[in-house]
C-alpha cells in the first residue's frame, strides 16, 4: 500500500521533473538560436543563406561577409564603440567608487536626499528615449552635438547610478572596524579607501564595470542622434545602417551582428558569473 | 597630524555616532562628480523635457513660447491616442507574460546546484547582455523572416505564416522580442527574491506535509511580493522606453500595428525632425516614467 502511493508520488514526480528540464531546455534553445544561427549565417556563402528550407548541416565557409564589412568604416566603429565604452567604465568606476565609499562611511548635510536621487536615477536612465530630445536640444546650445566627449559623457551617466548602488553595496558589507584599524595605524581616509576597502570590494568592481561596459557598448538611441560624423558612429549604430545598407543581405548583416557581439561575448563567458552575482546582489536588497 | 586625531576622539567610526556629524563635508566633495553628471545627463534634461514642450522651436532653437499648442497640435491626430493605447496595451501583455516566464524559470534554477545554476543563469541572461539592435536583428533573421529556422519549423507542423505582413501576428512578434530581450534579467531579480526566502520557512512546512506547489503559493509567492513588484515596475520602464526593437524588428508596421510611443518619439524627432511635437510626447511619457520612477523609489529597500 504504502509502497505504491510513494512509488506513484515518485513517478509524477519524475514526469514533472522531465517537464522542467524539457521547457528549460526550450527556453535555453530560444535563448541561444539565434545567436548560434547570426555565426552560422555569416560564415556561409550567399548561396547556402537563401536556401529554403534553411539547411542545418555545416556546408562550405567563408570569411567574404566579414571581409565585405571589414572594407568600410566598421573597424573605425568598432574602435569607437571600444573607447566610448572603457572611458565610461573607468570613469563610472572610479567616480562611483568614491562616492560609494562617502555614501556609505561618512555623515554629511544631504546625504540621504542625495542618495535617493541616485536610486531613483537606476529606472530614470532606462527612458533613454524620453530623454535624448530635451538632450540633445540643450546640447545642442552647448555646441556638443557631433564632438567625441558627447557618447562617452551620456554613456557615463546613464551607467552611474548602479555603479554607485553596485559598489555601495558591497561596502555595507565591510565591518567598519577594518577603517578604524587602518585609522589607529595612521591611514588617511583616502588612503584607508584605496589600500583596504577597495581591495576587498573586488568582484562587485568587477561586476560593476561589466555592467557599465556592456550599457555603454550596447546602447543606439543616443549613439544614433548626438553624432553624425562617421569617424564618431559607434557600433551599434554602423549596424542598424547596415540593415538599410545591405537590404536583404544577411551574410554581411550577420557578419556585422557578430563582430558588434564578440566583445561583449568574451566579457560574459569569462566574467559572467561576477555580473550575475553583482546583479542578484543588487537584487537582494532591491 | 593632530586633524584626524581630533576628529576620531569627536566621531568614533562607530556608525550610530557618526549620525550626529553633520560637519563632515569631504563626504560632498566626494559625491560632487558623481551628482554633477547626473544632473547633466539625467536631471536636468527631464526638468527641460517640459520646459522646451512648451516652446515653439525652429529645428533645435526656440523662437517663441508655445504654451500648450505642442501638445494640442500632437493630439489632435487620432492615430496618437491610438499609439499610447497600443503602447500601455504592449506593456501590459510583454509584462505579465515576461513574469509568468521568468518566475517559472526562476523556481527551476533555485533547485539546480550551484555550478551547474551559474552556468545556466549565464546563459538566462545572454539576450540581455546583448544589444536591442543586434538581438532584435537576430531574433528576426532565426524567427520572422519567410526563409527563417522559426517559420520553417511552423510549416512543418502545418501553420503558414508571414509575420510581418498580419497586424495582430507584428504585434506578437514585436511582444517575443521585447519578452526575449528582458526575460533573463526579470529571472535574475526574482531569483534573488527566492533566494531569500529563508530555508526554515519550507522546512517547517514540509514537516506540516505541504506540497511543492502549496510551499510555492503560501510560502514562496507573498515572500517575494517586493521583489515581484519591483521587476514588474522595472520591466514595465524598460518596454516603455523600447526604440531598437520595433524599430528594427518591424519598423512600426504594417501599416501603423506595431508603432509604440517610443519609437514615435524618436521618430517624431529625429526623422521628422519636429522637436517640438516630440518634445511634448516625451513630456507625456515622462510623466508615464515618473510615476514609476517613485514606484521603484518606495519600493527598493535603500538606506544610507
Amino acid at each position: 500500500m504504502g509502497d505504491t502511493s510513494s512509488h506513484r508520488i515518485g513517478g509524477r514526480r519524475h514526469v514533472v521533473r522531465i517537464v522542467i528540464v524539457l521547457a528549460a531546455a526550450v527556453v535555453a534553445l530560444i535563448n541561444i538560436a539565434p545567436v548560434l544561427w547570426g555565426v552560422a549565417t555569416s560564415v556561409r556563402p550567399a548561396a547556402e543563406i537563401f536556401a529554403f528550407p534553411p539547411s542545418f548541416l555545416p556546408g562550405d565557409l567563408t570569411g567574404e561577409h566579414y571581409a565585405q564589412v571589414l572594407s568600410g568604416s566598421f573597424t573605425r566603429n568598432l574602435a569607437n564603440s571600444l573607447i566610448y565604452s572603457t572611458v565610461a567604465t573607468v570613469a563610472a568606476v572610479l567616480l562611483g567608487a568614491i562616492a560609494a565609499y562617502a555614501f556609505d562611511r561618512f555623515r554629511f548635510p544631504m546625504r540621504r536626499p542625495l542618495f535617493g536621487v541616485i536610486v531613483a536615477c537606476i529606472p530614470l536612465s532606462m527612458g533613454a528615449a524620453v530623454l535624448v530630445i530635451p538632450n540633445y536640444l540643450y546640447f545642442a546650445a552647448l555646441g556638443l552635438l557631433d564632438t567625441p566627449v558627447i557618447l562617452p559623457l551620456l554613456y557615463l551617466g546613464y551607467n552611474l547610478p548602479m555603479a554607485v548602488w553596485i559598489l555601495k553595496g558591497a561596502m555595507e558589507g565591510i565591518p567598519t572596524e577594518l577603517d578604524e584599524a587602518a585609522k589607529i595605524d595612521g591611514a588617511s581616509r583616502l588612503r584607508t579607501f584605496r589600500s583596504v576597502i577597495l581591495p576587498l570590494c573586488k568582484p562587485s568592481l568587477a561586476a560593476a564595470s561589466m555592467f557599465v561596459f556592456i550599457g555603454a557598448w550596447n546602447e543606439f538611441v543616443a549613439g544614433s542622434v548626438m553624432v553624425n560624423t562617421s569617424a564618431y558612429r559607434p557600433v551599434q549604430v554602423a549596424v542598424y545602417q547596415f540593415i538599410s545598407a545591405f537590404g536583404r543581405q544577411w551574410g554581411p548583416l550577420t557578419a556585422s551582428a557578430v563582430l558588434a557581439l564578440v566583445p561583449i561575448l568574451l566579457l560574459v563567458v569569462f566574467f559572467g558569473r561576477y555580473l550575475v552575482a553583482g546583479l542578484m546582489r543588487g537584487a537582494v536588497k532591491g | 597630524m593632530p586633524a584626524p586625531m581630533a576628529e576620531s576622539q569627536l566621531s568614533p567610526v562607530r556608525k550610530g555616532a557618526m549620525k550626529r556629524d553633520r560637519r563632515d563635508l569631504v563626504g560632498l566633495a566626494y559625491v560632487a562628480p558623481v551628482m554633477l553628471v547626473l544632473l547633466v545627463v539625467l536631471i536636468l534634461p527631464a526638468i527641460f523635457a517640459v520646459y522646451y514642450s512648451l516652446l515653439e522651436l525652429q529645428s533645435v532653437r526656440p523662437i517663441g513660447f508655445a504654451g500648450l499648442d505642442n501638445y494640442r497640435r500632437v493630439f489632435s491626430d487620432p492615430q496618437m491616442v491610438e499609439v499610447v493605447l497600443r503602447t500601455l496595451g504592449f506593456a501590459v501583455v510583454t509584462v505579465a507574460l515576461t513574469l509568468t516566464v521568468a518566475l517559472a524559470v526562476a523556481v527551476f534554477l533555485d533547485r539546480l546546484t550551484t555550478g551547474r545554476a551559474t552556468f545556466v543563469q549565464i546563459l538566462v541572461i545572454l539576450p540581455w547582455v546583448i544589444s536591442t539592435i543586434v538581438g532584435a536583428l537576430l531574433f528576426r533573421w532565426f524567427f520572422v523572416t519567410d526563409i527563417s529556422p522559426g517559420v520553417y519549423f511552423l510549416s512543418l507542423v502545418g501553420i503558414h505564416v508571414k509575420p510581418l505582413t498580419d497586424p495582430t501576428l507584428a504585434m506578437m512578434t514585436l511582444i517575443l522580442v521585447a519578452m526575449w530581450r528582458t526575460l533573463g534579467f526579470a529571472v535574475l531579480l526574482l531569483l534573488a527574491g527566492i533566494k531569500a526566502v529563508p530555508a526554515e520557512f519550507y522546512e517547517a512546512a514540509k514537516i506540516d506535509g505541504a506540497t511543492s506547489r502549496q510551499q510555492f503559493r503560501l510560502i514562496t509567492l507573498p515572500m517575494i511580493k517586493t521583489p515581484l513588484t519591483i521587476t514588474t515596475v522595472v520591466l514595465t520602464m524598460s518596454n516603455l522606453n523600447n526604440v531598437e526593437a520595433p524599430l528594427v524588428t518591424t519598423g512600426g508596421g504594417p501599416g501603423d500595428a506595431t508603432q509604440i510611443l517610443p519609437l514615435t518619439i524618436y521618430q517624431q524627432a529625429f526623422t521628422h525632425f519636429d522637436f517640438s511635437g516630440g518634445a511634448a510626447l516625451a513630456a507625456v511619457a515622462l510623466l508615464l516614467n515618473v510615476g514609476l520612477v517613485f514606484a521603484y523609489l518606495r519600493l527598493a529597500k535603500w538606506s544610507v
